[in-house]
């Protein structure tokens, strides 16, 4: 189930991509990406999860790659979500591969997967929300934001540093 | 690199090149990411309450014995959506079925068994700690901690049931036992005649002599009484390792916990010696926690070198009482190096003890992890012969030498040799 749901994943953010891509009249970058979600669909199907943290930066660099080239956001948006989901997804495949004995998989599979469809549903809506709602804001407001932003998460991981 | 610095990479990276380019499209993308961070942080739960316990079923074991360990873990605290819980294993235990980790979901009030099968060698076994792992609600980060849950396993040695061992030292206690005493009384077994004294019963009436002589004659049994016995279990180091480091020590064990438990069960005073890297001494003692006593310093005895401690001679005889029975557990390597050893025997039994030696035959052991040939067969019947010369000095000295070859159970393959009373010509004494 978690494998199709991955394989699923890298399929929907190599297609957004592509597609953000060649309506941007960039097909032969386009055709790249294709190339490239297929690579990592191959190497995933092979068995090896090395490949998920090689995958997701290249799908972030295509994604603000793509901003600069005209794609259209929304796909630029979808890769990066779906791209998200197939890295988390892999790392959960390899929690459940290295232990030999897991109690009730399934209903572990089902929790995480409603989780990170709280995420997507989330993330989606506060794209709506800032695509819908359009405020012309100052750079040092921009500064400030990106500021307090960085400290949050900084300040989040501190809390929570693992022991 | 961790998952949560590989994502926060990201975000700063997005979040820097938004402002170095003035755009918002690069800040929109570092939407989910700093939402999956945000949701992941935020599902750790500050505070865990578990509680591990342990049981080991059963806690007692023969060695090779499947010990069935369950290692339960309670959650006094929050749900917890992703605990992997680790036991670790003591060095030497091995692993026969089920896994010592296991991923579960542990919800608040819940518990989960984790449980498998080990088995292991004579010794104790000490579990400590278990391993728990918890991770936030995605899995990003970890935490990990180790919890108590202590537990022992005693791995103690086959008790084989020996019948009867008979033995006769010269001296024994003033308890009734079953070892015949040299001392006329109540018994079983015939001792002497002696004039009839009142209150004689009439059945113990000699009427063949009284017939005789004008006097009437009783007959006078022996008493059996218990007696002192020392068992020295040999552990040392060149003695006991052949063919590399195959090591017939265990094979010693076993006897010696068979010879103890019989002896103990016959109402004798039992202290036993293991001679290895040092002198491990069990005070001599009656009863089951006597058995008790020896079978755990069984349990943790190893072969070892001390070069201090390199012959039999080396043993002092204060340790034993006099005229006392020994009992020598030692595959008794007859190498010219060691022939102190049988000196040493030679000079027990000349001070008056009654010495019984068990051999497990290191020869047979020896070419049964040869590859078979003709010149290993050749040299195992040399080495047979060598042995059968040297060992004859013994019998000479009026010592009881019994020879185990270790293939067969020790039970089977010495009882017969063991319960028939050994009767020895009494030697010089040292003055």
């Amino acid at each position: 189930m978690t494998r199709s749901v991955l394989f699923a994943s890298i399929l929907l953010g190599t297609v957004s991509l592509a597609y953000g891509y060649v309506s941007a009249e960039n097909t032969v970058l386009g055709a790249i990406i294709l190339v490239l979600g297929i690579v990592w669909m191959y190497i995933q199907w092979r068995g090896s999860y090395r490949f998920s943290a090689a995958g997701m930066t290249l799908g972030m660099l295509a994604s603000a790659g793509g901003l600069f080239v005209g794609a259209g956001a929304i796909w630029m948006f979808a890769g990066v979500t779906f791209f998200l989901i197939a890295w988390d997804l892999t790392d959960f495949i390899n929690r459940l591969k290295s232990v030999s004995e897991i109690s009730d998989v399934p209903s572990m599979e089902r929790r995480h997967f409603s989780r990170l469809g709280i995420l997507v549903v989330g993330a989606t809506f506060l794209y709506a929300i800032t695509v819908t709602v359009h405020m012309q804001i100052g750079l040092w407001w921009l500064i400030l934001l990106a500021l307090v932003i960085a400290l949050g998460l900084v300040q989040l991981i501190w809390r929570f540093n693992p022991k | 690199m961790k998952r949560t610095t590989f994502l926060l990479a990201f975000v700063f990276a997005l979040l820097i090149a938004s402002l170095a380019t003035a755009s918002g499209g690069l800040l929109l993308l570092a939407i989910p990411l700093i939402l999956y961070l945000v949701f992941a942080l935020l599902g750790l739960p500050d505070e865990i309450e578990l509680e591990v316990s342990r049981l080991l079923d059963p806690e007692r074991a023969d060695p090779n014995e499947p010990v069935t360990v369950r290692v339960i873990v309670r959650n006094r605290g929050v749900d917890l959506s992703e605990v992997l819980i680790e036991d670790i294993l003591p060095d030497g235990l091995i692993l026969e079925s089920g896994s010592p980790r296991s991923l579960v979901a542990l919800p608040g009030g819940g518990e989960a068994v984790l449980e498998y099968v080990v088995s292991a060698p004579r010794g104790t076994y000490h579990f400590e700690n278990v391993r728990i792992e918890i991770g936030d609600v995605l899995g990003l980060t970890r935490q990990a901690d180790f919890l108590p849950a202590p537990g022992q396993l005693f791995v103690i040695p086959n008790v084989l049931r020996l019948k009867n061992i008979s033995i006769r030292p010269l001296r024994t206690r003033v308890y009734t036992g079953s070892i015949p005493a040299r001392v006329g009384g109540s018994g079983s077994e015939f001792f002497g005649v002696r004039n009839y004294q009142p209150g004689d019963s009439s059945r113990i009436i000699n009427w063949r002599a009284s017939a005789r002589h004008e006097e009437i004659y009783s007959n006078e049994y022996q008493q059996e009484r218990v007696a002192d016995v020392g068992i020295v279990v040999d552990a040392r180091k060149h003695s006991n390792l052949f063919a590399g480091d195959h090591s017939i020590f265990d094979h010693s064990v076993v006897a010696a916990a068979a010879l103890a438990d019989v002896f103990l069960s016959q109402g004798n005073r039992v202290g036993m010696l293991i001679q290895s890297s040092m002198l491990n001494w069990t005070f001599p003692s009656y009863g089951k926690i006597q058995r008790e006593r020896i079978m755990r310093d069984l349990m943790h005895a190893h072969v070892g070198d001390n070069p201090a401690l390199t012959g039999l001679h080396r043993l002092s005889f204060s340790m034993f009482p006099a005229e006392s029975q020994i009992v020598l557990v030692s595959p008794l390597i007859t190498d010219p190096l060691l022939a102190d050893d049988l000196d040493a025997l030679i000079q027990w039994r000349a001070r008056g003890y009654q010495v019984l030696v068990v051999i497990p035959d290191p020869v047979s052991f020896e070419l049964s992890l040869l590859p078979s040939s003709s010149e290993s067969d050749l040299a195992g019947r040399v080495v047979y012969l060598e042995r059968k010369v040297a060992l004859r000095r013994l019998l000479h000295a009026g010592i009881h030498v019994v020879e185990w070859d270790v293939s067969k159970p020790f039970d089977q393959a010495v009882s017969p040799y063991l319960s028939r009373p050994f009767y020895t010509h009494p030697v010089g004494r040292i003055p």
